[in-house]
């Protein structure tokens, strides 16, 4: 029946456009869409279609990962494989002991650091890539500052050592610096200041201060100098002389015990404060930048604030001029005391993580932080699961306010995307299975599906592999990629590697198959190809009965070689008696007995071969040769006649085989005249 | 992020494209009649053609044959690609190692398998598990199963099962549209959901082992376009996605107790605004991509607090739109 004709008439759909987009998902790899105009119906079904068409297939990478981020995953993927392993120590060792907890807790605050230390030389590297090339880098330049932004605040909040609250408040204030530096002048403005004869007079110098004397930053002071006369004895330069030693002298909350310093601190102040009530010059320009740059150094909170551009900002300088031993409870008022008069405006992800953080809102922080990178949401998720896992439940902290039920649901979530990801990749695919590894819930299911789906590209990818499975116990896996693998080889027609691979597989069919096919050649040829083969197989792959026939028959043609009759004699009997040879074959080593029976010698009275062996040699013989069996046997046979001729060294053979009854009866007559 | 694209050379409609196993191939198949074979190249990160070659009813007919579907069978049976036709046929290739690439002998006919009454609209492979399987869905309304009993000679086939989608309904040709996927689980029962007009379905194989209709996907209020099975990945629940002509996406959520097997509406997004033709699920059934006569393609993915939500728009014209999630 022809394609087109139907039993009734068939009505053709009218339509104007036959097109939509179709979609596909690379299987291999979830990092890439492809899509395509198609044919909603086929053309046969439809009139009026617009034969003019893209043909073109798009292939859309929704995320790519670069030569950089590459070398950062990999350098990053053996701390989590550090971390992992602290942990699973820790677990092992179940110690309550608070000494034990605590020694655990350092050893990942070493990690959160190591983290901090190659977040770091990454940012830097792009830095430096970014200014040769920022078409390429600049994207991914400031994402990976983001990401470092986001490290640094998590590890000081919630994964730093306990230690005296200056420490706390002097890390965050490092960290607001480096992270929102101030605005710096232009070369323009600065030389303009500089060589200005009044430079408090210059527009940009107020602010420039001020910036800088509410960032603690020393180049205040050089400004500061700039404002002097040169003359020692005037007031102005007297007074910025003692503001300089003021900002000199500042104690230091790392120097000091907390009460130590709380004291001198006071009296600092006190310093600061009886400086600006005295403060009396005749420049009131001058007076006014002074007493505005003592009211920060005094603490003064409102100055602080109307000062500061952003909320970090003020959140930075208030930390350090106001709140030098605040602990991480009281941070909260101070944010929200800054966010309220510096608002932010629209927020991206990476500044409402910030707050979120700042406010002790873990997770809500994490979510935000999956829109900026998953390797960072991923990352942090572990270790801040690490960290909370052993948490002390008597002492206060940061993250107590963690659900340890929703940070190891959350952490699992994520790396199993990370994992995803990367198992996809061409070079990276190895490091997905470790991450996979260590989730406990669907971890082992994504490594089932996925590790089958690595393409098997060489020899070496594919034990890599099947290395993996040992180590997660995928035993079917496993031999479903040696099958494949053989499949491949068995295609390009690398039997060894083939057959090495279905003996991992534990394919016995399919050896059996290939056995045959081996033998096949013998039967057509006379030659065995297949010797090389089996002689490149290690020895333990041969346990297979198959490849163990093919070994003992390429050991028997061996033996005839060294003219070794009797080991070839007892060897033969057993190839001959085995069930692993086809009965096709049997004609085959059949005529193998004629060389044995030719040239094997005669035991004084005794035939070469035993009565028994005789009779199964007989046995085989009279199968072969009747004529109820002449179909199955007359395609050998003949195939036998080809080669087994007196012109390549053998005998003459007829369809009976009549050479190999008449060579036993030769043999037997000589053992009986031998026994006379 | 840049598009990469790279032109099939068909000379009508493309009907299908599928990857292979690894996503290293891809197979197109085209109203030109064609069927095109495509590697990836990896040094120079193209997709060169392996082999392309035209199906013919017989080498002396010229008659027309659109192919619809394509599909490639698991690595662990070769180098094997089904394709169904209008012609109500479905084919079994094969690929020869030993023939040059582009010669157009590559891949070679294997089996013709001509029992659908009207054109054949979908055919799929079974898990591996189920060893060499495929199902055939035409418009005469019966799913074909058949088993390639020898891997090393696919001439040998037989259909196995067949069934009718809707029992004593007649459909008209133009009408009836269907389409099937398998559940991908390697545990038993062996599952498909069939597309039917307004009606999605999923079938199982009864005590008896025929295949019988049990939980229908409701809610769809005009024809099911396709249909897409989520692979299980250790959930407890089992995913199946609908692309219907009603304009909407729909995710169904199918769970297993005592009493058997419910199907419940997750989720229904209407985005597209006009008919949605493809769905399909990534490798570990966590985003499902869908696309349309909107020349849009829509990435879902579901939160951490288990809400789907759309990610990701692609247009045709390569505007990408991402969402938060």
């Amino acid at each position: 029946m022809l394609p087109n004709s139907r039993a009734s008439g068939k009505v053709k759909r009218p339509i104007e456009n036959n097109k939509t987009l179709s979609v596909t998902l690379n299987p291999g790899s979830t990092l890439n869409v492809l899509y395509y105009l198609s044919g909603k119906y086929p053309n046969e079904e439809v009139e009026g279609n617009n034969l003019k068409c893209d043909t073109k297939i798009y292939i859309f990478p929704l995320k790519k990962i670069t030569k950089t981020q590459k070398s950062f995953y990999s350098n990053v993927h053996t701390l989590f494989i550090r971390s992992q392993e602290i942990l699973n120590i820790n677990i092992l060792t179940a110690h309550e002991n608070t000494f034990y907890r605590n020694s655990f807790n350092t050893a990942l605050q070493g990690i959160a650091l190591d983290y901090s230390r190659i977040i770091e030389d990454y940012v830097k590297e792009l830095g430096k890539l970014e200014q040769s090339n920022p078409e390429k880098y600049k994207a991914e330049y400031e994402v990976t500052t983001e990401i470092f932004a986001i490290w640094e605040l998590c590890r000081i909040l919630f994964m730093a050592p306990a230690s005296r609250k200056g420490k706390f408040s002097s890390s965050l204030v490092y960290w607001v610096n480096k992270f929102f530096p101030p605005l710096e002048l232009s070369q323009e403005e600065i030389t303009k200041i500089e060589d200005s004869f009044e430079p408090q007079m210059e527009p940009a110098f107020t602010s420039q201060l001020i910036k800088l004397v509410l960032r603690g930053d020393v180049r205040a002071q050089n400004m500061l100098n700039l404002c002097r006369t040169g003359d020692e004895t005037s007031i102005t330069d007297h007074t910025i002389k003692l503001i300089i030693q003021l900002m000199n002298n500042k104690p230091q909350v790392r120097d000091h015990e907390e009460l130590d310093f709380n004291l001198k601190w006071g009296d600092w102040r006190a310093e600061c404060s009886k400086l600006h009530d005295e403060l009396n010059l005749v420049d009131q320009d001058l007076q006014k930048i002074l007493a505005e740059v003592l009211m920060i150094l005094e603490g003064d909170d409102h100055i602080i604030i109307q000062n500061s551009l952003t909320w970090a900002g003020a959140l930075g300088s208030l930390l350090l001029h106001h709140y030098p031993t605040i602990d991480l409870y009281e941070l909260r008022n101070v944010l929200d005391l800054c966010l309220l008069h510096k608002p932010p405006k629209d927020p991206q992800d990476t500044e409402q993580a910030f707050i979120k953080f700042l406010h002790l809102k873990i997770n809500e922080g994490l979510l935000h932080c999956y829109q900026n990178d998953l390797w960072l949401t991923s990352h942090l998720s572990d270790l801040l699961y690490k960290f909370r896992q052993n948490m002390i439940p008597e002492q206060s902290s940061a993250l107590s306010s963690l659900s340890l039920d929703w940070i190891i649901g959350y952490r699992e979530f994520r790396l199993l995307e990370y994992g995803e990801i990367l198992a996809g990749h061409p070079t990276l695919w190895s490091i997905a299975f470790d991450y996979l590894r260590y989730c406990p819930t669907f971890g082992h299911n994504y490594i089932q599906e996925l590790v089958i789906k690595v393409p098997l590209d060489n020899e070496f990818k594919i034990n890599k592999i099947l290395d993996i499975c040992k180590v997660n116990d995928l035993r079917e896996e496993a031999q479903y990629i040696c099958k494949i693998a053989a499949n491949k080889y068995l295609r390009e027609k690398r039997w060894t590697s083939s057959l090495s691979y279905l003996v991992r597989a534990n394919d016995a069919l399919q050896i059996k198959l290939i056995a045959h096919q081996f033998l096949n050649d013998v039967i057509e040829t006379g030659e065995l190809k297949f010797e090389d083969t089996i002689n490149s197989l290690p020895v333990h792959e041969i346990s297979d009965v198959s490849l163990n026939f093919l070994m003992q028959y390429c050991e028997f043609h061996h033996m005839l070689k060294q003219e070794n009759y009797d080991m070839a004699k007892h060897l033969l009997i057993t190839l001959i008696r085995s069930q692993e040879s086809p009965r096709k074959f049997w004609p085959v080593l059949l005529l193998n007995a004629l060389p044995i029976l030719r040239n094997g010698g005669t035991i004084e009275g005794k035939p070469i071969f035993s009565k028994e062996d005789i009779f199964d040699i007989l046995c085989i013989l009279e199968e072969i040769t009747s004529t109820r069996r002449k179909q199955e046997f007359d395609k050998c046979i003949q195939s036998l006649m080809q080669w087994h001729t007196r012109e390549q060294g053998y005998d003459e053979i007829d369809e009976k085989l009549k050479v190999i009854r008449l060579e036993l009866a030769k043999d037997s007559a000589k053992a009986f005249i031998a026994k006379k | 992020m840049a598009v990469q694209t790279f032109d099939t050379a068909h000379e009508d409609l493309i009907h299908d494209v599928a990857y292979d196993f690894y996503g290293k191939r891809l197979v197109t198949c085209s109203s030109d009649q064609r069927l095109k074979v495509w590697e990836h190249n990896s040094k120079t990160n193209s997709w060169e053609t392996v082999d392309s070659w035209r199906v013919l009813w017989a080498v002396f007919d010229a008659h027309d044959c659109s192919i619809l579907k394509v599909a490639w069978a698991h690595p662990e049976f070769g180098q094997v690609i089904a394709s169904c036709s209008f012609d109500r046929s479905v084919r079994i290739w094969e690929e020869q190692d030993h023939e040059p690439k582009n010669s157009g002998r590559r891949f070679i006919l294997r089996a013709r398998i001509p029992d659908a009454l009207k054109s054949v609209q979908d055919i799929e492979f079974a898990p591996d598990t189920l060893h060499l399987k495929l199902a055939a869905c035409a418009a005469d309304g019966v799913v074909r199963i058949y088993e390639f009993l020898n891997v090393n000679n696919l001439e040998e086939y037989s259909c196995m099962e067949e069934f009718e989608i809707n029992p004593g309904t007649i459909t008209k040709e133009v009408d009836g549209h269907y389409c099937i996927s398998w559940c991908p689980s390697r545990f038993p029962p062996s599952m498909m959901v069939v597309g039917c007009g307004k009606e999605a379905k999923i079938f199982r194989q009864d005590g008896q082992g025929k295949w019988q209709a049990y939980e229908i996907l409701s809610g769809h209020e005009d024809t099911v376009h396709d249909v897409s099975w989520a692979p299980t990945m250790g959930r407890s629940y089992q995913l199946i996605a609908t692309a219907s002509k009603d304009q909407h996406v729909r995710i169904y959520k199918i769970t297993s107790d005592r009493t058997g097997y419910h199907a419940e509406l997750l989720c229904s997004f209407g985005d597209h605004n006009v008919e949605v033709w493809r769905v399909e699920w990534n490798v570990t059934g966590t985003i499902l991509s869908s696309s349309g006569d909107d020349g849009k393609v829509r990435l879902w993915k579901a939160s951490y607090s288990g809400e789907w939500k759309c990610m990701s728009v692609l247009s045709h014209d390569r505007q990408t739109e991402n969402m938060e999630m």
